[in-house]
């Protein structure tokens, strides 16, 4: 009765080069933890199974989580894998999760899969959450 | 939208408007406007449908609006027009691109496994 909906969105690599250079600006020196993509073509940047990072990360194009972060994120497009856990304030255009996100989320696009875990403050223009995720707290829409 | 069996159905149609205290052993397929608080095995909100107030059921399936207090015992649904807002309980949650959902998100802990 109720098909089970597998939209999976591999959008994020369309708009990355339009907005690139307008996003990464002078920031370079400001903060000691900081990871910035920078150049005409943004490539995703992996945070590895295993890698555990601290501290603040900026990026005008993508980041695909798979170890732990725990700060501040300011990214274009957030996909946290199965293993992945994030923990602070992000804020992105669209996020796809597929593990663990926890704290301050605004976004977007908001996609949440069937095995994801979110717990915190959500503020979204667009939802999806597929049959089994999981999600706590408070919701708003822009 | 109910099975062929009606019995322990209830079915509110477009326009109609109902107030009160509801308890519905089987299927309440909603495409009018009721305040209150009604209790079914599962809810079917059509696409017109508004429910105001508490509504507790095993399964929910929103195409319309619940505003105040859902609590879906196993399923809820929430379509691509489907809103819902308030406090929300629930055991197993699907929304639909384009669903809207606000308030306050409560997973239960009697969690029933997914079929």
């Amino acid at each position: 009765m109720f098909n089970k909906k597998n939209d999976n969105e591999n959008s994020e690599f369309s708009s990355e080069e339009l907005e690139s250079n307008e996003v990464v600006e002078s920031n370079e020196n400001s903060e000691s933890n900081t990871i910035q993509n920078s150049g005409a073509s943004l490539k995703p940047s992996i945070i590895s199974e295993g890698f555990e990072f601290t501290g603040d990360m900026k990026s005008g194009g993508s980041i695909t989580v798979d170890g732990t972060f725990k700060g501040n994120l300011s990214v274009q497009t957030l996909l946290i894998g199965s293993g992945g856990y994030v923990d602070g304030t992000v804020t992105a255009d669209s996020i796809n999760i597929k593990g663990v996100l926890s704290g301050v989320v605004s976004c977007r696009d908001l996609v949440i899969g069937g095995r994801a875990t979110v717990d915190g403050s959500l503020t979204y223009s667009s939802i999806t959450i597929q049959r089994g995720g999981t999600i706590k707290g408070d919701l708003k829409r822009k | 939208m109910a099975d062929n069996n009606q019995n322990g159905c209830l079915t509110v149609g477009e326009g109609v408007k109902l107030t009160g205290n509801f308890v519905v052993p089987d299927i309440a397929s909603i495409s009018g406007t009721i305040e209150g608080e009604i209790t079914a095995r599962e809810i079917l909100v059509g696409s017109t449908g508004i429910l105001k107030g508490k509504v507790t059921a095993d399964v929910v399936d929103v195409r319309g609006e619940i505003h105040d207090n859902l609590t879906a015992n196993k399923s809820l649904f929430i379509r691509s027009t489907g809103k819902v807002i308030g406090t929300v309980q629930y055991t197993e949650i699907e929304i639909e691109k384009g669903g809207d959902l606000q308030g306050n998100l409560l997973k239960s802990a009697n969690g029933h496994s997914a079929s």
